[in-house]
């Protein structure tokens, strides 16, 4: 069988807290899991077990301490700053819970900013991008008087709504969510998990943590539990 | 994707008297990327920044520049004619007081259009249009384009300044603490609007400032500066969110988030 889209090896990574007299706090330690395309695992594990942990390093935000996340054949662990960059442009999604609104930047442009950045100066591209911008909007139900405000004063679920369209608007073959759905009513959960289900048939490794049961029972063909290590 | 950086300094020392300002700094910078430096006033990094542009002399290390034509050139080594031409074309220099880069008492369309004329530019129209459709870029009204910018706002000036860098399509800019002295809405539409613009014309840009939320907005990368060395390195989210040294977890443990 060909190499999984993500795997992982031997995964540890402790933070070391230098105001507190330079405590360690072990988070992961021996962490393996390997996600193939078409695959959508679910993190399981109790609060602090380190779910969110995990996929921050898949996506290189936290620095492990030790072992291997290759992505697509990519080495993560340790890789400068200009490879993991190219990495998460080409094939690596984030979606968190949280929207890090940037000010002044209305939500449809936030939506298209992934796509925006492949355009340069190219008007015609950039319209393009915004089309797609608006067909994700549509679909998430955010209404459409909200398309021209920046998302800092939307409530959570549009928040979280922008944030999934973001994402959604320019899909990379790996995708990392850590609890896409925490602030949707059922309607707009059910969108998200279409959406999200069909990415994953079209091909996309997905590596979640979904604390809905429903939601992660229709997403995930498989559930891998943190602390047992399978 | 090119694959030498565009700007690389190595071992850079200074030193002002017996106060270390920057001991063995280290960087590269490629195309279309935005560094952040940060730390404490008095970390040494507006050293680095006028060392890195030339403005100032290491006491030790190099920097240098790979010019569009001629390869890679040494920026203290070369002369003081070359480097000005690189001044008023292929770089950018953003103060963090608009008064230090621009000509206050000559009008907005002047200040733009002087750098154009640096570069040979003599029709009078064809200055005035650009200079026009900069200061659109920078979303200020043209019809302002004859007044002095004695007569501008804070923010507008900044804006005019970033108006009169970009003219010349720089490919590397220096920032130094481009919003500190502006209110907070101003500051945010200016960020906005640097933001935009360095990925659109996908500008390099070394950007120094003291504040960790300004780091986060615009830059990729980032360097902590503490007593002019560097303590730690990596993707602005590496450092802001997952921070190694004691001096920088203190930093972003020191940030209020509204």
């Amino acid at each position: 069988m060909s190499e999984p889209a993500v795997a992982i090896r031997g995964l540890a990574k402790s933070f070391f807290l230098h105001a507190q007299g330079g405590v360690e706090l072990r988070v992961l330690h021996g962490v393996s899991l390997d996600v193939r395309a078409g695959e959508c695992v679910a993190l399981e594990g109790r609060s602090g077990a380190g779910k969110s942990t995990l996929l921050k390093c898949v996506y290189g935000s936290y620095r492990p301490s030790g072992g291997s996340i290759r992505v697509l054949g990519h080495e993560v662990v340790g890789a400068p700053a200009r490879k993991l960059l190219a990495l998460r442009r080409e094939a690596l999604g984030y979606v968190s819970q949280f929207l890090r609104a940037v000010p002044r930047v209305p939500a449809l442009d936030v939506v298209a900013e992934p796509l925006l950045e492949r355009c340069g100066e190219d008007a015609e591209a950039a319209r393009a991008a915004r089309r797609t911008a608006e067909r994700l909007l549509l679909a998430l139900r955010v209404p459409m008087r909200l398309w021209g405000v920046p998302p800092a004063t939307f409530s959570g679920g549009e928040q979280q709504r922008v944030n999934i369209a973001r994402a959604l608007a320019s899909p990379r073959p790996v995708l990392l969510l850590d609890e896409p759905t925490a602030s949707l009513d059922a309607e707009n959960r059910a969108t998200v998990v279409a959406l999200i289900s069909e990415l994953r048939r079209a091909g996309a490794a997905i590596l979640g943590i979904f604390h809905d049961a429903q939601v992660r029972d229709a997403l995930a063909t498989r559930v891998f539990d943190l602390e047992r290590g399978r | 994707m090119n694959e030498e950086p565009i700007l690389r300094a190595s071992g850079l020392a200074k030193r002002y008297g017996a106060r270390v300002a920057l001991e063995d700094v280290s960087l590269e910078l490629w195309e279309g990327e935005v560094l952040a430096v940060v730390g404490e006033s008095g970390s040494g990094k507006s050293t680095l920044l006028a060392v890195l542009a030339g403005r100032v002399a290491p006491d030790a290390g190099r920097v240098e520049y790979r010019t569009r034509h001629e390869g890679w050139r040494d920026v203290h080594a070369m002369s003081e004619a070359a480097r000005r031409m690189l001044e008023r074309t292929d770089w950018g220099f953003v103060h963090q007081r608009p008064e230090d880069g621009l000509r206050m008492t000559v009008s907005a369309g002047a200040n733009v259009g002087e750098r154009l004329m640096g570069l040979g530019a003599r029709h009078y129209g064809r200055i005035r249009s650009q200079a026009a459709h900069w200061l659109e870029q920078v979303e200020m009204d043209p019809a302002r384009m004859d007044d002095a910018p004695l007569s501008f706002s804070g923010g507008m000036r900044q804006r005019l300044q970033i108006a009169r860098n970009l003219v010349t399509r720089p490919r590397l800019v220096f920032m130094d603490e481009p919003t500190s002295g502006l209110d907070v809405s101003v500051q945010a539409r200016l960020l906005d609007l640097l933001r935009g613009l360095t990925r659109r014309l996908a500008l390099a840009a070394v950007v120094v400032t003291h504040d960790l939320g300004v780091a986060r907005l615009l830059a990729e990368r980032m360097m902590v500066l503490k007593d002019g060395r560097v303590v730690e390195t990596g993707l602005a989210d590496q450092v802001l969110d997952d921070p190694q040294h004691p001096y920088t977890q203190q930093l972003v443990s020191s940030v209020i988030t509204p």
